[in-house]
């Protein structure tokens, strides 16, 4: 891979490299939906996009069957502040609507995983993850609702950020979790990843969420002195050690031994982590079962077959939902349902607003918080298909960022036995990327982590 | 046995804001005459990625109303999802204001006419609550298809709750007037009832109440909701046939109002009767929950404080401001009930403040200009008034004025200096010996004693004058010149 940093590159080169892999690779690998063969080019630096981030004239399918000639007719604001230096070069595959851990609920196919062609990338920014990692794409946008982001990176070996909510814009970006959504980075290093962050920030008046960012220049990385990292206590009992592979915690122990040098680790209690998935997995369906209304059968989606009632558009559309979809709306529509409310989205709110609460307190005594990507490496595929509550606990350690709104990084660390790529992740507090991303990099130098 | 009725009724009246864009776009609404689906984008097309941004025009016009109605505005409001799937709802929610509205607990007084010998009294309608939201599109529902146009979805909407305060269809008229003339005095939308900016969900049941000699059985009929009413007329229509239809189905059935049975009907203004939409409508459930998407409304005291003093005069205070004046109901009347006719008098006033303009507007202007007066530029107005206090013109010039004055566009001072207008005596002592050459028989009539020759000779030599003569002189001439001739 290359290891000169973003703005090193030759940028001709690097399209010649890029269109080469993706020419090469993308059968083998099914890391596109879309490629835009004809749009190269050679004075911009190319990039991958989450197919459901809206790219104007072009198709945006989600992933899903659904809208597989949807033509988003605008741009996105994260792809318009891209426009001045760099290209799309294609619409990378996802989980339909970027629901899942894997890529296995695509309606399109599954990304292999750029290690191992018998295993996922992970998901659901899958395909951008894998762009990266297979270099075909200079870096790539993805979506990171609950880990989507950060879990497919840790899998493929490369960056992946998730930002604080509100500092990049949502606005084209196909909603799933409207209150937890935010755009993220995949890239191949930390400070590649701070680079196109710089393009990116300031405010969008198109969407209300987003803040004026106080760091204009995110590659500017400084460190003061010796920072408090957090280790999480809870991590250690039975009910995340047997969750995680063997692999994963001796890498976890032995990061934490090679990164002592520089950072001070202190132990903290955070034993809402445990409820911070019960928790995303009622509000995220809540917001979704909403979000996916829209998709009706009269505007985009559906057939054009001629149908006798509202309901059977309604039908014969949303048939073409995958089960992954059609299990979150039902999820969605009943935990929001008169009389379960109460027990199911509201009781969630709240836990979300504990757990808000109680990082806020953690992040009064420390800079940051660190702790693995994903229990697992990258996994078989459709050795989790069939339970699907074995494949949400992916997200057991990512979750928890998205219902608190605080950004997140996850960087390689090393490899297993079988040289598969773990990730580990750092936590900083609301608004404190450029801590964060400054951190991050310092890790990644420690680890040196090689990754080709 | 005897029997006692007593209706019960409560409103919600959706009022389209005149904001410029959207409610959460920046589509223009003026949509009325466009090409369907012209006044679209992504966000009130609902398309995937797409996120509202709120009108802050939505918010302050809301605002207004809630005051105009006497509403407590509410420091914080909040946007929620009213989850539901319809072709003519983009979204398949709707944005709207559930837990916290944006203004509560108002009121409007309705004054009731006044039974035979008593004056009209006042009655307190309370208003719940007002909060905002999207409209939707409008379907067309044609044989073996529905068409679709979305110009309307997303137009800021305001819906006003009623308590069930009202007991008869007039009381219920007079309330959705009351609300109607005080949003439009407001400035906050024209509720053109035509156009759907103003549209009525009715509530009715019926307490029937039978009195028999050794006991009192009172029994209330379950709520009907008919919706999307766009006339008083049809409203006041509907609400009577409930009654009756209410009170038979209940002698039939014997079933009374009880949870989950509300029903919603329509109204078929041809056959004039309502007919059933749905029943059990409260098993209908909007999964309501706070938008993600937006972030909550809050309005400073300041703020509310600077939009009341924004707000113009309201029909109330107009009301009370004439009938101190002592003006008679015609005049009280016009000036609360046409909001034009109030602002085009309030901008002749600022031009001559004289106790005549209300007057002249009403019994000379209004004729000729019907429903817009502003066809007249109101400082001519104001000319022309000016010139018939100071005697300078008479009324019948007065009236050639306004027209000659729409149609031209020029002042009715240089008209009146072109065409020769003013009074004048030039030239009157040849008219009315002309007129009484012409007119022996009405002369010799008069001479007989027949008084009322006298006024017909004034008419005609009023006539001879082409107005530029005023009743009096003339009579006054006319009378001299025959008392010389009779000698």
């Amino acid at each position: 891979m290359n290891k000169k940093h973003i703005d090193e590159l030759n940028i001709a080169e690097e399209n010649k490299i890029v269109r080469d892999n993706i020419n090469n690779l993308n059968d083998e690998y099914n890391v596109y939906i879309t490629i835009f063969d004809d749009d190269f080019n050679k004075e911009k630096i190319p990039y991958a996009l989450k197919d459901n981030i809206s790219l104007k004239g072009k198709r945006m399918t989600a992933g899903s069957k659904y809208l597989k000639s949807y033509i988003s007719p605008y741009n996105a604001t994260v792809v318009d502040r891209l426009n001045d230096k760099y290209n799309v070069v294609g619409k990378t595959n996802l989980d339909s609507f970027a629901f899942g851990s894997s890529t296995e609920n695509s309606g399109y196919f599954i990304t292999k995983n750029p290690y191992d062609k018998s295993r996922v990338a992970g998901g659901s920014s899958g395909g951008s993850a894998a762009a990266v990692g297979l270099n075909m794409a200079t870096f790539a946008l993805g979506t990171d609702t609950g880990g989507s982001v950060r879990l497919p990176a840790s899998f493929c070996g490369v960056v992946g950020y998730k930002p604080t909510y509100g500092l990049l814009s949502r606005y084209g970006l196909a909603a799933m979790g409207s209150s937890l959504d935010v755009p993220g980075i995949i890239s191949r290093s930390v400070y590649d990843c701070s680079y196109v962050l710089n393009s990116l920030i300031s405010k969008d008046p198109k969407d209300v969420q987003t803040y004026e960012s106080e760091v204009n220049d995110f590659t500017q990385f400084n460190i003061s002195g010796k920072p408090k990292i957090g280790l999480i206590k809870e991590l250690n009992t039975q009910l995340f050690t047997n969750m995680m592979g063997k692999d994963v915690y001796s890498n976890y122990l032995s990061s934490i031994k090679l990164l002592s040098q520089d950072f001070d680790f202190v132990e903290i209690s955070f034993k809402d982590i445990e409820y911070s998935l019960p928790a995303y997995y009622i509000i995220t369906p809540s917001e979704i079962s909403s979000n996916m209304a829209r998709y009706d059968g009269i505007r985009f989606g559906g057939d054009e077959a001629k149908h006798n009632s509202i309901d059977e558009i309604y039908y014969s559309g949303r048939e073409l939902f995958e089960d992954e979809v059609k299990r979150r709306i039902f999820i969605g529509n009943f935990s929001l349902s008169s009389g379960y409310a109460d027990k199911y989205y509201e009781n969630a709110v709240s836990i979300r607003n504990e757990i808000r609460n109680k990082l806020s307190d953690i992040f009064n005594s420390i800079d940051a918080i660190f702790l693995p990507t994903s229990p697992n490496v990258a996994f078989e595929i459709g050795s989790k298909t069939t339970n699907p509550v074995e494949m949400y606990m992916e997200d057991i350690f990512t979750v928890s960022a998205n219902i608190a709104g605080i950004p997140a990084i996850s960087i390689p660390s090393g490899f297993n036995e079988k040289h598969l790529p773990i990730g580990m992740q750092l936590f900083a507090k609301r608004k404190d990327d450029f801590k964060l991303l400054s951190f991050a990099n310092r890790c990644e130098e420690i680890f040196n982590f090689n990754n080709d | 046995m005897t029997r006692k009725i007593k209706p019960i009724i409560g409103l919600e009246i959706h009022v389209q804001l005149k904001t410029k864009t959207k409610m959460f776009c920046s589509c223009d609404t003026q949509y009325f005459h466009s090409e369907p689906n012209s006044h679209m984008c992504p966000v009130c097309l609902g398309l995937p990625g797409a996120l509202p941004v709120p009108n802050k025009e939505g918010i302050k016009l809301s605002v207004k109303s809630g005051l105009a109605l006497n509403c407590t505005i509410n420091n914080y409001s909040r946007w929620d999802r009213k989850n539901y799937m319809y072709p003519d709802l983009f979204k398949g929610y709707q944005i709207t204001q559930y837990v916290y509205p944006i203004a509560s607990n108002g009121y409007v007084d309705i004054n009731l006419p006044a039974s035979t010998g008593n004056n009209s009294k006042k009655k307190r309608i309370r208003i719940l609550r007002a909060h905002l939201e999207e409209d939707t599109a409008k379907s067309i529902h044609e044989t073996d298809y529905t068409l679709i146009d979305g110009n309307k979805a997303g137009v800021p909407l305001l819906e006003i709750v009623s308590e069930p305060d009202m007991n008869s269809s007039e009381e219920a008229k007079l309330y959705a007037q009351k609300v109607y003339n005080t949003l439009i005095y407001a400035g906050v939308s024209d509720c053109d009832l035509e156009k759907g900016q103003m549209r009525f969900d009715v509530n009715v049941n019926i307490e029937v109440v039978d009195e028999y000699e050794d006991k009192t059985i009172t029994r209330v009929t379950p709520i009907v909701e008919m919706k999307n009413m766009n006339s008083f007329a049809d409203m006041v229509s509907a609400i009577e046939f409930e009654f009756q239809r209410q009170e038979k189905e209940l002698d039939e059935t014997n079933i009374e109002k009880a949870a989950g049975n509300k029903t919603t009907r329509g109204w078929n203004s041809l056959k004039s009767r309502t007919f059933l939409l749905r029943s059990k409508e409260e098993a209908e459930d909007y999964r309501y929950f706070p938008e993600p998407d937006l972030l909550p409304v809050y309005i400073d005291d300041v703020d509310i404080d600077k939009i009341q003093e924004e707000i113009g005069d309201l029909p109330d205070k107009i009301y009370d401001d004439l009938s101190n004046m002592n003006f008679p109901d015609e005049i009280v009347t016009m000036y609360t009930s046409s909001y034009i006719y109030y602002k085009y008098l309030k901008e002749t006033l600022q031009y001559i403040d004289n106790i005549n303009v209300y007057t002249f507007i009403k019994n000379e202007l209004k004729s000729v200009t019907g429903e817009n007066p502003y066809i007249l530029n109101p400082e001519f107005c104001a000319e022309i008034i000016r010139l018939l206090i100071e005697k300078r013109i008479t009324n019948l010039v007065a009236k050639d004025l306004i027209n000659l004055s729409i149609e031209s566009g020029l002042s009715p001072i240089q008209l009146a200096n072109d065409k020769k207008l003013f009074t004048t005596i030039e030239g009157l002592d040849e008219q009315v010996i002309e007129v009484i050459r012409e007119n022996a028989d009405a002369v010799n009539n008069y001479k007989g004693g027949k008084e009322s020759s006298l006024m017909f000779l004034v008419g005609q030599v009023m006539k001879k004058a082409k107005g530029r003569t005023d009743p009096v002189t003339a009579k006054e001439k006319l009378l001299k010149l025959l008392k010389e001739d009779l000698k």
